[in-house]
């Protein structure tokens, strides 16, 4: 196998596109400030005749496309270093190949996704360019400094994912395997600063700062930068991307070993696709957490910007996540419970299984239930309101706060019977230990149910708000008290090596759904994030003047989102079948 | 092929089913187009038409019924804010300048925490601050005239007497 310098590999998008970036914002910032005499001009008002038009072409839908491509592979290529970094440093410390070689297989699958982020991103660029030349002038008066340290990121990203890739097999023993392991960091903390800098600037637009009430920037760039969605948003991206390079990796993983024609290949697929989708599950259960911190900062900025989000048009929206959500606990606990077979003692846990789906369900349903129904006069008055007299109630945040914590618990609970599936604990007290962990869950619950109801109907609004956080904390405390049981009762258990391999077809299909239902959940979240500004650039500072200034409705939105799902899944698996050619011509080659 | 075909089919269906979902299962809520901003271009010449445009505003442009509603709890009702007025002039919270009920009304608006009502303040501030923005501030970008309208609004389903001048005798 001949390995290339890392420079030599470097397509031609990843010097390109930093580098336009950087010409394209000094270009733009310089007009500007060259527009008032303290050096920014407030924000510019604008009239229907400054939006440049193509015939025949969207400008919104143009930018809304290659933005939402753009985040789904840019969401792709920043998780993917991150687990492929933990597995290598895990197969390091255990001394385990197997570690390695999924580590490797990771990177190796998202490599080309790189070249692909890059494209998009440039496609996006010239089409907020050419499209929306205003707005972009008056984002680069404030963040021109920024993208400096955007082009600095990307260059030191790009030099360490080559350098990390290319060098995997190089520096594969001793002390280049440390350093080879400390590029990967670097790899990860460089992809990282390239988002919270792009993220400035979609916050800015968002909740913006250190601007005045005309929009004239005061010329603090760090205040500009740290506005009230930074810090929240860096989390929540940082988070979900986990879960969605998880996801797909996950995805990868099914259809390969639905493909796989060997008991060694079914097994690899096998442990693959469970280790992605732990990943992915993992990083899914604090997730809700990351959204509740945005979400309140939401509420701190503008009230009204809030409740537009949570209890105006975009209410129904919330449903259509709820649904796609619920999909996803279901059919990451069918995956585990599929993969209780996999361990010699997994068939005496089966029968918890039925207990554990309808609590997931009921959760999902109670979630599911909307807070006001859109409603025909006649059958408000039969009703008496725009409320359900019974389900009412489920509609309001605490009861839907409570649902979810149900609905994490009950998944961990899935997740601790598969990890007994192959392992039995032998010390003296497991008995108690068994005790503790189902008290545990008891007073988890009916603390949980307490807190719901109580706060959430008995109180003011105040106190519904402040009830999540006493359910958040007990469910993570539940989490944490119940590993490290299981943890001192497994010492010195008896362990049956899992059986990988040993799952039924259907089961991977659970992989491919939450792959699905994750890139269509961050289209359309993605909208809602973006509507939430209605007919403003810059939400209070510069209005959208264009044709396309109003909000889209929820239906067209969803076409929007699965269209775009639908052209980034066929390009994933194009990626995925170049990566598999990658794979064959390698083994080959090794061979 | 077969199983790439199965994989695709599957995933076409997911999209599918929740597209289907979102198109013909959940209510069509158009959100509408942007609140005009020649909404008070044309100067109300009666009442009827200042209190038409107080209506318009309030659940409009001004985005007040987003917050103000009996069900919601965020913000105070306001069918009776008229009424309450004047005792919240000597009330101990008021920090304002108002004189009578009118002048209360346009101080809520431009000033909200001049009075903030008790347990709708900010949270942590001990009730000291409002979490309402300046009706005038450019998220909601009220005219002299709209705000004008919404008093009037205010005092018409209040059940008092409007107060409130029409712009052309403000001017005089």
């Amino acid at each position: 196998m001949t390995h290339r310098g890392p420079l030599r590999c470097l397509p031609p998008t990843r010097w390109l596109v930093p580098v336009l970036a950087l010409l394209a914002s000094a270009a733009l910032a310089q007009d500007v400030l060259a527009a008032g005499p303290s050096g920014y001009a407030p924000a510019p008002v604008l009239s229907p005749g400054d939006y440049p038009a193509i015939r025949g072409l969207s400008p919104r839908l143009a930018v809304w496309f290659a933005a939402q491509m753009h985040v789904w592979f840019a969401a792709f290529v920043l998780a993917v270093p991150i687990f492929a970094v933990i597995l290598e440093f895990v197969g390091v410390v255990k001394k385990d190949a197997r570690y390695d070689r999924v580590a490797y297989e990771f990177l190796r699958v998202s490599i080309t996704a790189f070249s692909l982020t890059a494209v998009t991103g440039g496609i996006l660029l010239a089409a907020l360019i050419v499209f929306y030349p205003d707005l972009m002038k008056y984002l680069a008066s404030i963040f021109g400094p920024t993208a400096l340290f955007y082009a600095l990121f990307f260059f030191f990203e790009t030099a360490a994912l080559y350098t990390y890739y290319y060098g995997w097999k190089r520096m594969a023993e001793g002390r280049l395997k440390l350093l080879h392991l400390a590029v990967g960091i670097g790899l990860n903390l460089s992809g990282t600063g390239l988002m919270f800098v792009a993220n400035a600037w979609v916050t800015f637009m968002m909740t913006p700062a250190g601007v005045d009430a005309a929009g004239a920037f005061g010329g603090n760039v760090w205040e500009a930068v740290n506005n009230h969605l930074w810090s929240p948003m860096n989390l929540h991206r940082f988070v979900a991307n986990i879960a969605y390079g998880g996801s797909i990796a996950g995805a990868y993983a099914a259809y390969r070993f639905l493909g796989a024609s060997s008991e060694e290949g079914r097994a690899h697929y096998d442990w693959m696709g469970y280790t992605a989708s732990l990943i992915a599950i993992g990083a899914l259960l604090p997730l809700p957490f990351a959204g509740y911190w945005l979400t309140a900062e939401i509420y701190s900025f503008s009230q009204q910007m809030g409740i537009t989000l949570m209890g105006g048009v975009f209410a129904w929206l919330f449903i259509v996540q709820a649904v796609i959500i619920g999909a996803l606990f279901l059919a990451a606990n069918y995956y585990l419970w599929c993969g209780f077979g996999r361990g010699g003692y997994g068939a005496g846990y089966l029968k918890y299984v039925k207990y554990i789906a309808v609590v997931v369900a009921a959760s999902f349903l109670v979630w599911f239930t909307p807070h006001t129904l859109i409603l025909t006069p006649s059958e408000a008055r039969a009703i008496g309101g725009q409320y359900h007299p019974y389900l009412g109630p489920l509609g309001l945040m605490p009861a839907k706060n409570t649902a979810v914590n149900m609905m994490l618990l009950f998944t961990f609970l899935s997740f601790l019977l598969y990890r007994r599936a192959h392992r039995r604990p032998v010390v003296p007290w497991v008995k108690y230990g068994n005790a503790l962990q189902a008290g545990l869950f008891t007073a988890a619950v009916a603390n949980i149910s307490f807190l719901g109801v109580y706060y959430g109907y008995f109180t003011n609004t105040v106190y519904k708000v402040a009830s999540s956080v006493p359910q958040v904390a007990t469910t993570l405390f539940v989490i944490v008290a119940c590993l490290v049981i299981e943890w001192l009762m497994a010492r010195g258990g008896r362990s049956e090596d899992f059986k990988w391999g040993r799952m039924p077809e259907r089961s991977q299909y659970a992989l491919i759904l939450i792959a699905v239902s994750f890139t269509w959940l961050m289209g359309l979240m993605g909208f809602v994030r973006s509507a939430i500004r209605q007919h403003w650039h810059v939400y209070s500072v510069m209005k959208d003047a264009s044709a396309e200034a109003f909000t889209p409705s929820i239906a067209y939105a969803a076409k929007v989102v699965s269209a775009g799902t639908v052209v980034f899944l066929a390009i994933i698996v194009f990626i995925f079948w170049l990566g598999g050619m990658g794979q064959e011509k390698e083994a080959g080659g090794d061979g | 092929m077969g199983r790439f075909v199965k994989t695709a089919a599957f995933s076409l269906f997911i999209i599918g089913l929740y597209t289907f979902y979102s198109v013909f299962v959940i209510p069509p809520i158009n959100p509408g187009e942007p609140p005009s901003e020649s909404a008070a271009s044309g100067e109300p010449a009666t009442i009827v038409e200042l209190l038409a445009l107080g209506e318009e505003v309030y659940n409009g442009k001004g985005a007040c019924a987003l917050c103000h509603t009996r069900e919601g709890g965020r913000a105070p009702a306001l069918e009776g804010s008229a009424l309450v007025a004047k005792a919240r002039l000597s009330s101990p919270g008021y920090s304002g300048k108002a004189v009578d009920a009118e002048s209360y009304l346009y101080e809520s608006l431009v000033d909200p925490s001049a009075y903030v009502v008790p347990g709708y303040g900010v949270s942590g501030t001990d009730g000291g601050v409002s979490p309402m923005p300046d009706v005038r501030a450019s998220s909601i970008g009220l005219s002299e005239t709209e705000i004008r309208a919404v008093i009037a609004y205010l005092q018409s389903v209040s059940g008092v007497e409007i107060t409130v001048a029409l712009p052309e005798r403000r001017r005089e």
